[in-house]
């Protein structure tokens, strides 16, 4: 018996350590693999010690918060805790999201406008609410004039939220005020009496959810997903009836469901140990574009918040629009169907605005007491502007608008190391003038527009944290170098862009494939003989090798040569 | 840093631990001094040299009182050394409170007011002080004699595990301990799993009631009176979650050391009076505040007035110990007026109430006087009084499941050993010793409690946004 006892003690004793020492092992090793953390969050960056900090205190704070990011097994002790607080109390940690009823989840922000909560949290009481609505809706109107004097169509999309959708799986809450202010429906009626073009999808939405044969919002995502298909079906057929421009129609084949292990939308960024029960199913239909001579591709500027999103997740924009700028939550602006990233307020906005066919106002239901996150006013404010400036805008948009001469200027203002808002201004200055053109001087043969094109796009995945976290991934699945990745993911890219007609160029003056490479490996050797460490490489390799100096550079510059073409740095057709 | 903090469970706490038990025993000490003064400068580095000096000053004072033969030189020496502890508590912890009052004064008489520039706290000085004062007293009373070792004094006063919060332990009952301590493994591991009910009560518990509290004591005289009570049950809970929890810690480390920290809490919610309160709670504070003010104040030997007046002067100081605020005071002052009550007869009444209605009213005693202690100031204090009984409809607070469960635990777990079962459960999880099956279930429950509380404590820094698609 003593025995026994004594055995359980040393038994436990070492166990004891196991649990102490664990976490700084694996931190040292890393020898058992953990599931990543979803979700955004920003890194704390390791401290500098120093006698300042340090007295201060500063650095404590810093390196506390390093190391809590920094140890072993952070992540399974995370989702260890948040699996104890969802499946005992039904709570999450991660912002803006509230579980429901049965495995649901729903938009924190979205479950107070349903229940009436949201509103006076931001307003002392609901008639300043609804003033700040109509002026809205009256900047709306002023807006929709103005673009209609530049032939563009102004309208509003109100996606729908979940909880009005699926009120039955909310989670308990007092029972909503009657007189609680209804955002939506004030909207609604508001921007019908001003005569503002407007779909609202919730009432639709409430309508066929119980006949649908899919789900409107899955269990676990707070975004509408294949259900957007409908929703922008709706809005391009609203759009095209504006002004018949000749929308290509969207055509929705037969709802395939299916389940999948892989976590999709929210539920991902809960970091549970497993997965929500039942979790939900997911849709997918084939969607094919009909387009003829008669069909016209729009323009389109979208403003608004998350739930524009889906659109590029289930349908094939390129075949829809002829090019989209969407202004998130008007602050960040993604650019083309590449997303090239900006800030709104950094970007020539009165440009865009006039560049656009359409421009639409668009987010959920509960998005509507923050109005047009001041999209209206800047909107107006720009669209003010003097004649002389419009016109100047409008040539602008004109060679931006030309493939060639866009991407000439580019060029132009790389080489001048000028934005390219000030070559355009610039450009479009000559032609109204009548100066000499800045693409005259251009040259845009293939091999410069790719290097121009491969050395843009690399400069902006390297900007971005998700792109080269994405790019490290698969670095580590193909055992390959970063660098590796990123030249060929990029090279795929730019090559699609060339099939895809979206990177153009001009016939390069040379026929002569020969002389072509003659007259690289000229460039290349005159390059080289500047560099004082190439020529000391070669002259070193040369030694090694027994061979004359000027063979030895010869070799090495077609070896190089060579490279270039196999990998499709250098195209030797045009 | 505290004890709730992952820099502390997971990087200081181990390399400690491996430090200390690797080190040959009579080298341990130096071990354990090493990582003390590593653990003050972490959180405190401009303060450190401030507390060393202190120690070595009135280590030697102390030093010198002892081998004074002459009685007269013996209680100046040990007075010098009282008003040097004294006098550096009164400059950093109350010299704020004391300008700003007199500021008020003068501004008041339309005179200018003093230039003043604030002082920081250090922590710990508190209980280090008091720590200091009870050496010095317990070397000229004789019931101890001085460290031969400054090295062990400066461990004394500056062992990490009761130096930011206690528990105030007196010289005299760990100078045997400093000198020589065995740790057996039973002792490590019960001291373990000690730590780790600290650890729970204080990030599990605690925390998670703080939450309530915080809401309900920001909205003040808005709440609703059932908001206001559930706000203030809330802040009860949570100070004795809280304390009582970074007691328990404090006890376990020492007791992995084979350090026997005196206990500073026993079910203080289930006393039939706010007396028997006091010597269940804080009960090191109560001790000290006994030996070395009530008795050399002349206790209840000098009649029922002066037994009064020696109880009022305890509680303010007692009090005014735990903050240098106007609220603090008054909250000691309420403490000490139940005291007096209870001397002048409601003792007998609350003993022939029985049971149950003797504990409840006790409890609903100290629940109020649980809103001067919260409260940042008077003025918000008589706020929150005014939302208990206003009977009004107002602001509710944030309930959720977590909070009613917490809650609902608390308060079994603060009146469970009202029951003779209750009792016998507690003795069981706190006992020196386990059966092998308990033993085995202890460490289950303790491994689930500390992975728990760490990954509460890490989701506190780790709330991501929902948006990582864009």
């Amino acid at each position: 018996m003593k025995n026994r006892k004594q055995t359980t003690k040393y038994v436990l004793y070492g166990l004891l350590a196991i649990l102490l020492f664990l976490p700084m092992i694996q931190r040292k090793t890393g020898f058992v693999e953990t599931r990543a953390l979803k979700g955004v969050f920003e890194p704390t960056p390791k401290p500098e010690l120093t006698f300042g900090n340090c007295k201060s205190g500063s650095y404590q704070t810093q390196i506390e918060k390093y190391l809590s990011e920094n140890f072993g097994f952070r992540e399974p002790l995370i989702r260890f805790y948040n699996q104890y607080a969802y499946s005992f109390f039904n709570t999450t940690h991660c912002h803006f999201i509230t579980p429901g009823k049965n495995g649901y989840l729903f938009y924190d922000q979205a479950v107070n406008d349903y229940f009436g909560t949201e509103v006076p949290k931001h307003f002392d009481t609901d008639d300043d609410f609804r003033d700040k609505a109509d002026k809205e809706v009256e900047l709306m109107k002023q807006l929709q004039a103005e673009l209609h004097k530049y032939g563009i169509e102004f309208m509003a999309f109100m996606a729908p939220d979940k909880p009005w959708v699926y009120p039955e799986h909310l989670p308990k809450h007092a029972p909503r005020l009657p007189e609680a202010v209804n955002t939506v429906e004030y909207y609604d009626q508001k921007m019908t009496e001003a005569g503002i073009p407007h779909i609202e999808m919730t009432k639709w939405y409430q309508q066929m959810r119980d006949t649908a044969s899919f789900d409107i919002f899955t269990k676990t995502d707070t975004h509408w997903r294949y259900a957007a298909v409908y929703g922008y079906d709706s809005l391009f057929r609203y759009m095209n009836s504006l002004n018949d421009f000749g929308i290509p129609k969207i055509h929705i084949g037969a709802v395939q469901s299916y389940t999948t292990d892989l976590l999709e939308g929210d539920e991902e960024t809960l970091n549970l140990m497993f997965p929500i029960k039942g979790t939900s199913t997911k849709y997918k239909a084939d969607i094919t574009i009909e387009s003829d001579s008669t069909t016209r591709k729009p323009r389109v500027l979208f403003v608004g918040d998350s739930f524009i999103w889906s659109l590029e997740t289930f349908l094939p924009m390129r075949e829809i629009l002829e090019d989209v700028e969407i202004w998130f939550y008007n602050s960040t602006a993604y650019i083309g169907f590449n997303k090239e990233t900006f800030k709104v307020k950094e970007i020539n906005r009165l440009a865009s605005l006039l560049n656009a066919d359409f421009v639409v106002y668009y987010a959920a239901g509960h998005q509507w007491w923050q109005t047009s996150f001041g999209f209206l006013e800047d909107a107006v404010e720009q669209l003010s502007a003097s004649d002389s400036i419009i016109r100047l805008t409008q040539q602008m948009n004109a060679i931006r608008n030309d493939k060639k001469w866009n991407i000439a200027m580019q060029i132009c203002a790389s080489d001048k190391g000028l934005n390219i808002d000030e070559i355009l201004e610039q450009e479009a200055l000559n032609v109204i003038c009548g100066k000499p053109l800045l693409k005259d001087e251009t040259p845009i043969y293939k091999d410069i527009v790719v290097k121009f094109e491969t050395e843009k796009i690399e400069r902006n995945w390297r900007q971005s944290k998700e792109v080269m976290d994405i790019m490290q991934q698969k670095s580590t699945e193909k055992d390959m170098p970063l660098d590796s990745v990123l030249k060929s993911e990029i090279q795929w890219l730019v090559l699609q862009e060339i099939e895809r007609g979206e990177l153009v160029f001009d016939q390069a003056p040379i026929t002569d494939t020969a002389a072509f490479i003659k007259a690289k490996r000229k460039e290349i050797e005159k390059a080289w003989r500047n560099t004082p460490e190439i020529m000391d490489m070669i002259q070193e390799k040369a030694l090694q090798n027994g061979l004359p100096f000027d063979t030895m550079l010869k070799r090495d510059i077609d070896w190089i040569i060579n490279q270039q073409t196999e990998t499709g740095e250098l195209f030797l057709t045009n | 840093m505290v004890f709730s903090s992952n820099i502390f469970l997971l990087f200081f706490l181990p390399i400690f631990l491996l430090a200390y038990f690797v080190t040959p025993e009579r080298f341990r000490n130096y071990t354990l001094l090493l990582f003390s003064l590593a653990f003050y400068a972490y959180g405190a580095p401009d303060f450190l040299f401030v507390l060393i000096g202190s120690c070595v000053v009135n280590f030697y004072m102390v030093k010198w009182m002892e081998k004074t033969s002459k009685p007269k030189a013996k209680k100046l020496i040990c007075g010098l050394s009282v008003v040097l502890s004294l006098s550096l508590l009164l400059y950093f912890k109350y010299a704020n409170f004391l300008v700003e009052n007199l500021n008020a004064i003068l501004g008041f008489l339309h005179r200018p007011a003093v230039g003043w520039v604030k002082v920081a706290l250090p922590i710990g000085i508190s209980f280090f002080t008091f720590q200091s004062l009870t050496y010095a007293i317990d070397v000229y009373r004789g019931t101890t004699v001085s460290s031969r070792k400054l090295s062990d004094y400066v461990l004394y006063i500056m062992m990490f595990p009761q130096l930011i919060a206690g528990p105030i332990v007196r010289y005299n009952s760990v100078a045997q301990q400093i000198v020589s301590r065995q740790s057996d493994l039973e002792d490590r591991m019960t001291g373990f799993y000690r730590f780790v009910i600290g650890l729970a009560k204080k990030v599990l518990i605690s925390n998670v009631l703080a939450g309530i509290a915080d809401e309900a004591f920001a909205l003040n005289a808005d709440l609703s009176t059932a908001a206001a009570w559930l706000g203030m049950l809330s802040y009860t809970l949570q100070i004795y979650f809280d304390f009582s929890g970074y007691s328990d810690m404090a006890i376990g480390l020492g007791k992995m050391m084979g350090f026997r920290f005196p206990e500073n809490f026993m079910n203080p919610y289930t006393s039939r009076s706010i007396t028997e309160f006091w010597r269940r709670w804080h009960i090191t504070l109560g001790t000290f505040m006994k030996e070395y003010l009530y008795i050399p104040l002349g206790g209840n030997r000098r009649g029922s007035g002066r037994t009064y007046l020696n109880l009022i002067i305890v509680f303010l100081c007692s009090g005014f110990w735990h903050g240098a605020s106007w609220n603090f005071v008054i909250w000691g002052a309420y403490h000490g007026l139940f005291q007096i009550f209870e001397r002048l007869g409601m003792a007998k009444v609350l003993d022939k109430m029985g049971k149950l209605p003797s504990v409840l009213l006790t409890f609903l005693i100290v629940n109020l006087g649980w809103v001067l202690f919260r409260a940042d100031n008077l003025s918000q204090a008589f706020g929150f009084y005014k939302a208990l009984f206003a009977f009004s409809s107002g602001s509710m607070l944030t309930l959720t499941p977590r909070f009613w469960f917490i809650f609902a635990l608390a308060l079994l777990f603060s009146f469970i050993t009202l029951l003779k079962k209750g009792q016998a459960l507690q003795d069981k999880i706190f006992a020196d010793s386990y059966s092998a099956k308990l033993s085995w279930i202890m460490f289950v429950l303790v491994a689930v409690l500390f992975v728990l509380s760490v990954g509460s404590l890490l989701v506190t820094d780790f709330n991501p946004f929902i948006y990582f698609r864009f």
